[in-house]
């Protein structure tokens, strides 16, 4: 039984979809497209690792000509707590990008030229707790990115930290359900931004990966379930996005901008795939890099639903929709289907989305791809997805809900 | 066990043959005569509990006083994830359960009288509360992996359902006694040192009790291993092996002890005091943090407390993340709500990772704990097994993951033959 879906979203989805006129600004020029690098890699060895990405940097015109003599923020992918493992596993083999890819990648940008590199991440972690820290209680160790490149820092983003207030980046265009989001200070005075995580499954948005990612930029400060009931302390942690973001139970606290429509629909299958398409544009990415050699089936963060697999590829491009569309696409998924259908059965597409707003093309018939072809690293999600909902016929697929 | 006032049939006795049960606490009754001569020839010893009244009447009828080692502690808790009035769960800061245990009492106490059992006496709640067979596993095993023992005490329903042979009940009771006697059966475990580089001085006395004992649950509730250091005896006690030492009683400490915590942060180590640290040492880091004032001191650092009395969890959490997990001693996935204890014998051939869980809630979740080090062996020991089960090691970080079934109640670990 499907959701029932109001005119309003009916409206919004076929706008998503490419059925209605995208802005007047987005009809004058095609979306951008940028070459999308795939390459088979079975393992996280480094020797296995630094000679492919190396070669796969190498398809998007190098990291010098990208990042010599910049500072670059890289953007992990931490969802869920660092002491939550699928089974025994991991979390770099199932939920968050491996850290022996991170240190390749950390080690390649070095070699060419990098000035500085920042890890950030609004981590579930206090302001007080070093994000360092973070790593540990995940049995990370940070003394493998310290190494890898010049001037590591690591920053929380979920705090205003040494610059003491939030920097305002504004969705050109006007956005789609914020004008402008406040964020950490490192998020706009680094020169290179990078995105790097899993593809996986996900409850809200059906799909998530170097985009999805970027819903972590909001700070839990300004945009969490306790945000404004705590100033900037250090206990703002252990919760999320869920009033704000997802339901719209309420408006950001400490001075960020409201929604544009407070009347628009209160659903996370609305709303999250907007805000999602929203910072794709108000934070350009200038790197995405997939991690696909081990990640999870069936969720975003471990559960029983949750299959381990092995896909063994990665891919990386420099446009993040492009690379986005990509990833989708090689896990046999539609990038451009429209609300309803697999894998976005009860949201809107946020590939279209970010498309509608000049992000990026989600065409990948449109998108150059080197190395191995889509085929070539196509790992069947789509079947796995049907096996689980199989198992729960009742129960629509995504578990986080939403009104 | 405390014997139920209700039993009064001698026939009641025949549950405790083939279990570990030699002593019966007994809340004298006239009724309960019978009883007691039935297992006096039964070779059980009996022990006068209760009120005043009640354990005279029972010196009166020939049971025995309670010995120094039964500790009728106030403080002690029916263990498990503290409940509030409308049936949820109260959680800390960290919006994690809130868990009661006995751990942290049991290894002080061991600290001032480390010649001695401590016994426990406490009941199960009472109605409306439904007492469950795991929840008296867990009482058993917070009890025993921290050296104590509990004196085993029957909820109404469990009983009653003994008295009338009820299958359930008697299955409850098997495993009862199967957990008691798992821990009597490992007495030599209770000879392994704690392991931890954090040192907890107080006198836990006083003023300073609450503060102090709050702070050993804590540190616990984080685990972040520690070993107890009583003010009386620190001044001589050996700091080797500590990486931090908090010290937060209520005024300075005396001369000889502030010379030797200064001396210990001067030689790289974290020295936690309270605001009450009379003209810090050292110079300013800079640090912006809300509760300390975190100074450099020698090689080392002192942190003064900005409040008074400090708040315990927040101490427990500063002092983990100015020392930093890199010295943590164990470290635990897929466990949410959880207390462990690490001990290893003096010459670290033989250590022990004991893990009670709270959790109700994933209880089919694999559960893996990672360690510093690398390992010959590693066994799993389960409540009321008569045999360990072999446990898969894993390379991780530089450690050891021992990767483990789920770990509805209780796990000791043993791993053995340390590398290096």
């Amino acid at each position: 039984m499907p959701d029932a879906i109001s005119r309003r979203e009916v409206l919004a989805s076929l706008g998503a979809s490419g059925l209605l006129l995208p802005k007047a600004s987005a009809l004058t020029t095609s979306p951008p497209v940028a070459p999308v690098a795939i390459a088979r890699c079975k393992t996280y060895r480094p020797s296995e690792l630094v000679p492919t990405l190396d070669g796969m940097f190498d398809k998007l015109g190098g990291l010098g000509r990208l990042l010599q003599g910049k500072t670059v923020a890289i953007k992990l992918n931490f969802n869920g707590g660092p002491t939550v493992r699928l089974g025994h596993l991991p979390l770099g083999d199932t939920h968050w990008p491996h850290p022996n890819l991170l240190a390749a990648t950390m080690h390649l940008m070095a070699r060419a030229g990098v000035y500085r590199v920042r890890l950030v991440e609004g981590a579930a972690a206090p302001r007080t707790d070093p994000f360092e820290e973070h790593m540990l209680d995940a049995n990370w160790d940070p003394r493998q990115f310290l190494s890898a490149a010049p001037r590591v820092e690591f920053e929380n983003t979920n705090y205003t930290n040494a610059a003491k207030k939030f920097t305002r980046l504004t969705v050109p265009g006007g956005g789609l359900l914020f004008p402008a989001y406040d964020m950490n200070h490192s998020y706009a005075d680094c020169d290179v931004f990078v995105t790097i995580a899993k593809y996986k499954d996900h409850p809200t948005t059906g799909v998530s990966t170097v985009m999805k990612n970027l819903f972590g930029l909001t700070p839990l400060m300004v945009y969490g379930n306790g945000a404004g009931k705590w100033e900037d302390n250090d206990l703002v942690y252990g919760n999320d996005r869920i009033q704000i973001l997802h339901r719209g139970a309420r408006q950001p606290a400490m001075g960020a901008l409201p929604e544009i429509d407070p009347a628009s629909p209160r659903n996370d299958g609305y709303r999250v795939p907007r805000t999602i398409a929203d910072l794709t544009a108000a934070r350009p990415v200038h790197l995405a890099i997939v991690d696909g050699i081990k990640t999870m089936a069936g969720g975003q963060t471990p559960s029983p639903w949750c299959t381990p697999v092995e896909p063994g590829v990665l891919m990386a491009g420099t446009n993040v929709v492009n690379t986005a569309a990509v990833a989708v696409a090689a896990m046999n998924y539609d990038p451009r289907a429209p609300k309803g259908t697999v894998p976005f059965e009860r949201c809107d597409n946020k590939l279209l989305l970010a498309e509608q707003l000049g992000v990026g093309s989600a065409d990948p018939s449109r998108i150059e791809v080197a190395g191995a072809s889509i085929q070539e690293a196509m790992f069947d999600f789509r079947r796995l997805r049907e096996k689980q909902r199989a198992l729960r016929p009742n129960r629509p697929y995504g578990g986080r809900g939403g009104t | 066990m405390r014997w139920p006032s209700a039993w009064v049939d001698p026939a009641l006795l025949g549950l405790l043959e083939g279990t570990p049960f030699n002593c019966l606490a007994m809340e004298w009754n006239a009724a309960l005569a019978p009883v007691a001569d039935k297992a006096r020839a039964a070779g059980f010893s009996l022990v006068a509990v209760g009120n005043e009244a009640a354990r005279s009447a029972g010196a009166g009828a020939g049971l025995a006083l309670p010995p120094e080692s039964l500790l009728i502690a106030a403080d002690s808790v029916w263990p498990g994830i503290a409940s509030v009035a409308d049936g949820g769960e109260p959680s800390g800061p960290t919006a994690n359960p809130w868990i009661d245990s006995n751990g942290w009492l049991l290894r002080l106490a061991k600290v001032r009288a480390p010649e001695k059992t401590v016994w426990l006496t406490f009941s199960p709640p009472g109605a409306p509360h439904v007492v469950l067979i795991e929840s008296y596993l867990r009482t058993i095993a917070d009890t025993g992996s921290c050296g104590g023992r509990w004196v085993v005490s029957l909820d109404s329903d469990l009983q009653g359902g003994l008295a009338r042979g009820d299958t359930k009940a008697l299955a409850s009771w098997k495993a009862i006694a199967a957990a008691v006697g798992f821990f009597e059966q490992r007495r030599a475990w209770n000879a392994l040192e704690p392991l931890g580089v954090v040192g907890v001085i107080s006198d836990f006395a006083g003023t300073n009790e609450s503060t102090g004992e709050e702070i050993l649950n804590l540190l616990g509730r984080r685990s972040l291993a520690y070993r107890i250091l009583e003010t009386s005896a620190a001044a001589t006690a050996s700091l080797d092996g500590f990486k931090a030492l908090i010290c937060v009683d209520k005024g300075a400490p005396a001369p000889p002890l502030r010379r030797k915590l200064l001396a210990f942060a001067n030689q790289g180590g974290l020295l936690v005091v309270g605001a009450g640290w009379n003209r810090p040492e050292g110079n300013p880091t800079g640090m912006d943090h809300p509760r300390m004032d975190v100074r450099r001191l020698g090689q080392g650092r002192l942190a003064v407390s900005k409040v008074s009395p400090p708040d315990p969890f927040m101490i427990a959490r500063d002092v983990h993340m100015l020392l930093g997990r890199t010295y943590d001693v164990a470290r635990f996935f897929n466990l949410s709500a959880f207390l462990s204890h690490c001990t290893a014998s003096t010459d670290r051939k033989q250590e022990l990772v004991q893990i009670v869980s709270f959790a109700i809630r994933f209880p089919d979740d694999l559960a893996t704990a990672w360690v510093p080090g690398k390992y010959a062996s590693a066994r799993q020991w389960s409540l009321g097994a008569t045999s360990p089960a072999p446990i898969e090691m894993v390379p991780e970080n530089g450690g050891t993951s021992l990767l483990l079934p789920p770990v509805p109640v209780y796990a000791g670990i043993e791993l053995f033959g340390k590398a290096g």
